[in-house]
């Protein structure tokens, strides 16, 4: 089975790497002057926030023949393969933000690392976890 | 199918700074024996320990942690919600510990352990007693088991005088104090100092002038480190039934492990200073991110491994290092303790001239160097490495004035083979290897086609030939 990001899911790391810029913006405005932290942050949202979209078209994570196979990114596509006897944990996390737009980050714990996993949706980091980890539902 | 909630001690850490913040007026105050001023100030504080319980009992409400179809799930969260699910198959140790501060409230710390990972090392989950008893039950079973290692008598005073980590106590005692000083605002160290220097005064009487401080510190801490390896060795047992090995112990903190025996990466034997004068070693185990320095699983006597084996056959009949000293670099082994001794030695044959009230501390620390030169033509003579057919390694290597000697039983490692140009055309080279507890060991001056055999059918990869270093 294949899981792919929503459009949605993408909002979430774009909101959060738009929350980041106006950050980075608002420091630069305490130590300096306010025209920098405009172009800070108007250079945050425009090279930052576009880039969840870009990489939710190439992004796929399939579970078969025993491995986890995770291909994303943009300009620079990078394949991530785990095998599922390997995977010690998976971890769920579900913000107010992430639960309006029905968007969960995945962390996947193996022998050999982790994997995030950012906008997936509810219903497919369910099912992916039970791929991967098995077992009962969440108590 | 096991379901608790975590212990509200468990948020502690989240809380612990606020807490410190309004305790210490208090403590302050409560010393300078002040009772209004510790009333006022615990007022003071009331709102934001009031909020911090606050937090606590919402975080304790809304936790979950729950057993089922081979998984460990825990859940819990105020505004980030956080669910984590651990496949119980990937757990190779987990550790039941009550420690004095918890007992009190009923609690007790469990730690799971897993048979690789980086990210993912250990986990601690602060449970109900009961519960977090039951979790480790349903973890890992265990029957009724025969303790086949119980130290009692003079054995006991050995196995505690092994386990014994002097650096490690003092350390921690030194940070201890710092704190406690930093807390309350008296210099505990110095009032220590002060004891010490009684103590130091009375050794005077035995010992020449510049040793008796020196002498007295060190007999402090070894004293302080004896006492805290004594009682946390109280009544420690080891056994085994199955596949899973129990070792139980401790006075005031009560720690139970429980240990995979098929997911043990290594079993290490540790040859210190103080291990060759009671003529016993004792036995660490490594169980994946499972590591324990604090405690060894049981201790040998010299030439006598039948506890050993009757506790762990698969460690039996072990490959024993090859070892070719001859074509070693005796400059390898040496270099640091001799040029150390020489350089003493030299300051010593000085100090007697010109200043002989710090000879006999540098004689001390000279015999300590001559020492490291002892263990390093040991380590010529005895450092080195092997497999055999049932793919088990067995290492000797040595480190400062201690020996270890090491059965690697897993493939799930880094091995290296490293050779600088002089040792490569001389045939030789260094091994080392990080196991998936992330320990690295070193062992030198090997011959280059053994270690690369080593490196080859060690690991699931192969090594490339003919490069200065190889990462397999």
């Amino acid at each position: 089975m294949t899981y792919t990001v929503s459009l949605r899911g993408a909002l979430l790391p774009a909101l959060w790497l738009a929350g980041c810029s106006a950050a980075a913006g608002f420091v630069v405005w305490l130590l300096w002057s306010p025209g920098p932290a405009l172009a800070v942050t108007l250079a945050g949202l425009l090279l930052l926030v576009p880039l969840p979209f870009l990489r939710r078209r190439r992004f796929a994570a399939t579970v078969a023949d025993g491995a986890l196979c995770v291909t994303s990114g943009y300009f620079l596509q990078v394949t991530h393969t785990l095998p599922v006897a390997g995977v010690t944990g998976v971890l769920r996390l579900v913000t107010p933000l992430g639960r309006l737009l029905n968007a969960t980050t995945l962390v996947v714990f193996s022998t050999g690392g982790a994997l995030t996993l950012v906008g997936l949706t509810r219903a497919d980091a369910v099912a992916l976890r039970k791929a991967l980890a098995g077992g009962e539902p969440s108590p | 199918m096991s379901r608790a909630r975590l212990h509200p001690l468990h948020f502690f850490n989240y809380i612990q700074y606020a807490v410190v913040l309004c305790a210490v007026p208090v403590v302050q105050e409560l010393l300078d024996w002040d009772f209004p001023g510790a009333w006022a100030a615990l007022w003071q504080g009331f709102a934001i320990l009031a909020g911090c319980l606050l937090l606590t009992v919402v975080l304790w409400r809304t936790s979950r942690v729950a057993l089922a179809g081979g998984v460990l799930s825990v859940a819990g969260g105020l505004v980030l919600w956080r669910t984590a699910f651990y496949r119980t198959a990937t757990i190779s140790a987990v550790e039941l510990r009550r420690p004095l501060w918890l007992a009190p409230f009923g609690a007790a710390e469990l730690f799971l352990f897993f048979t690789g990972g980086t990210r993912l090392r250990r986990i601690k989950l602060v449970l109900p007693h009961g519960k977090a008893a039951e979790f480790t039950r349903a973890l890992l079973p265990l029957g009724p088991t025969r303790a086949a290692f119980a130290p009692a008598g003079m054995g006991r005073l050995h196995f505690a005088l092994l386990s014994a980590n002097v650096a490690a106590t003092s350390f921690f005692a030194l940070s201890a104090a710092n704190r406690i000083s930093q807390l309350i605002g008296e210099d505990v160290g110095a009032l220590a100092l002060g004891g010490l220097q009684h103590a130091g005064q009375l050794l005077a009487l035995f010992l020449p002038a510049g040793l008796s401080l020196l002498a007295a510190v060190v007999l402090f801490f070894f004293v302080l480190s004896l006492v805290a390896s004594w009682l946390r060795t109280f009544r420690f047992s080891a056994g085994r039934f199955g596949d899973i090995l129990v070792c139980r112990g401790g006075l005031l903190s009560r720690t139970e492990r429980r240990i995979r025996v098929p997911c043990i990466t290594a079993a290490t034997l540790k040859t210190s200073p103080l291990a060759r004068l009671l003529r016993r070693r004792p036995l660490y185990l490594q169980a994946g991110t499972f590591a324990p320095t604090d405690l060894p699983l049981l201790m040998v006597q010299r030439g006598n491994l039948q506890t050993l084996y009757q506790l762990l056959p698969e460690l039996a009949d072990p490959p024993v290092p090859a070892c070719e000293p001859r074509r070693k670099s005796p400059g390898q082994y040496l270099w640091r303790p001799g040029s150390l001794s020489l350089l003493l030695a030299a300051l010593l044959a000085v100090a007697q001239r010109t200043l002989p009230g710090i000879a006999p501390l540098l004689g001390v620390l000279l015999a300590l160097a001559l020492a490291g030169v002892a263990c390093g033509v040991e380590a010529l003579l005895k450092e080195g490495a092997a497999m055999d057919a049932r793919g088990r390694m067995a290492l000797c290597y040595t480190r400062a004035l201690t020996r270890y000697d090491l059965l690697l039983l897993t493939k799930d490692c880094t091995i290296s083979v490293f050779a600088t140009p002089p040792a490569q055309l001389a045939g030789r080279c260094n091994l080392r290897v990080r196991t998936p507890s992330r320990k690295t060991l070193l062992v030198r001056s090997l011959p280059l086609p053994l270690a690369q055999t080593l490196a080859a059918a060690g690991c699931r990869g192969g090594t490339r030939p003919n490069t200065q270093r190889e990462e397999v």
